[in-house]
């Protein structure tokens, strides 16, 4: 029975070992009708009046190809099914793609509101973050000279401008005081005078005005943050697809 | 078939309007050119989509080929409109289908474009209207699972009317190469279509 069946199969096993030496390609082109060469010609010719599967071949394709050539051109398609959406080009595409065009001369120059946010929208992140990092910083140094501590003794410039409270500009000062700042000790509370005197004897005003101003930059960087995330949104959305 | 291939301006009222609104466009007249984005959009949707089997990316495809063409227009040597708009979509349709392999691991979604059928013949009875609807639909799907190139080639000249020389200039290749590709998407299409393919002896 196993010989029978394997008798059976040995005319389909040696077409297929026959047609897997002959060349599709030119089969396939042979039924698109695109074979010049004589030879070539020929030879599929050949292929496909001797081998079954070669015939089949060409059949299949040229039935396929029949079945391709009907399933419709885009002009009667777009008879019967419109686009998905709407092409047409708004001002703002017509400026961007055409910048010298009259169209963008006269139809879309942006206000002063477009470019104040597009320079919002450029500028604000870094903008805000450099104005709350300043911010937090005025705060910590507002909030300790508030505290006590006096800024003299934080050294540099800003000693000038935080002279405590209560200091009498005639009384003398130990040498030890506290009012040192980086360029040596004081002598004397006459020194402390001058050093305090040139912020215009500010006593506590200079801290808070610090901390109010550290206040607002912190409060103007953070907006300008958000204001900046916002307008930077996604181009499907500008695009109001 | 209606044919979007170059053909010389004569007095077809359709080149006609078409040459006029782009004129004005050209004179910055967005809504003119707007008009056309109206008259040709859904030929050229049309066209893409068989191209590009993506409804998304088609649509992305065709806007960008309306961009191009407003930018190009003062490079339109006459002609048709028509033809010219096809084939700006035609390049628009490639570079999305080479945006795609740099992006292989989303493949096109089987079969997106299965909506359209041939009109059906008054004649015909229900069996082979369903016949042929089976066909066109099983057609559709071994197109887009073939390779953008063959599927390009084929859509264009089987399908379009396209020549062998008008499908070389418009994909910067070789005929040679056109045929070749036109052979390969057609015995890859018969191979996806094996065990289908008494739908077609019919």
């Amino acid at each position: 029975m196993a010989d029978q069946d394997r008798g059976s199969d040995d005319p389909r096993l040696a077409a297929i070992a026959r047609h897997a030496l002959h060349d599709e390609e030119l089969v396939t082109a042979f039924a698109a009708g695109d074979v010049e060469d004589p030879a070539d010609l020929e030879r599929a010719r050949a292929f496909v009046e001797r081998c079954s599967m070669c015939h089949d071949l060409q059949r299949d394709l040229v039935a396929i190809r029949a079945v391709t050539r009907a399933s419709g051109t885009a002009a009667q398609r777009a008879q019967t099914h419109a686009a998905p959406r709407d092409f047409r080009l708004s001002a703002e595409d017509a400026a961007r793609l055409r910048p010298g065009s009259p169209a963008a001369r006269l139809g879309v120059r942006p206000g002063w509101r477009a470019r104040l946010s597009a320079g919002v929208a450029a500028f604000g992140r870094p903008v805000g973050a450099a104005m709350a990092t300043f911010g937090v910083a005025g705060l910590l140094v507002g909030s300790l000279a508030l505290g006590g501590v006096p800024l003299a003794s934080m050294g540099g410039a800003a000693a000038s401008t935080a002279a405590p409270a209560g200091v009498d500009a005639n009384s003398e000062v130990p040498e030890a005081s506290l009012y040192r700042g980086s360029y040596g000790p004081l002598e004397t509370a006459k020194d402390v005078g001058i050093a305090g005197g040139q912020s215009g004897g500010g006593g506590t005003t200079a801290p808070l005005l610090l901390f109010g101003g550290s206040i607002a930059l912190l409060v103007v960087g953070i907006g300008l943050i958000v204001v900046a995330r916002r307008d930077v949104g996604p181009i499907s959305a500008q695009r109001g697809n | 078939m209606e044919d979007l291939r170059p053909t010389t301006v004569n007095d077809d009222p359709v080149q006609r309007r078409d040459l006029l609104l782009l004129d004005r466009a050209r004179e910055g007249d967005l809504d003119a050119f707007n008009d056309l984005v109206v008259v040709y959009q859904d030929l050229l949707y049309a066209l893409v989509v068989r191209m590009v089997p993506d409804r998304d990316q088609a649509s992305d495809a065709v806007q960008e080929a309306f961009f191009s063409a407003y930018r190009k227009m003062d490079g339109f040597r006459g002609g048709s409109v028509r033809s010219w708009l096809s084939r700006i979509a035609i390049n628009a349709a490639m570079d999305a289908q080479r945006l795609k392999k740099r992006r292989p691991a989303d493949p096109y979604p089987e079969l997106e474009d299965d909506t359209w059928q041939p009109p059906a013949d008054p004649s015909a009875d229900p069996v082979t209207t369903s016949l042929t609807a089976e066909r066109h639909r099983a057609i559709n799907r071994a197109l887009a699972q073939i390779t953008d190139d063959q599927r390009t080639a084929i859509v264009l000249y089987d399908v379009e009317g396209y020549d062998y020389a008008e499908i070389a200039e418009l994909t910067g290749v070789s005929v040679g190469t056109v045929k070749s590709r036109i052979h390969r998407g057609r015995l890859a299409m018969r191979g996806l279509l094996s065990d289908r393919m008494d739908l077609f002896r019919g």
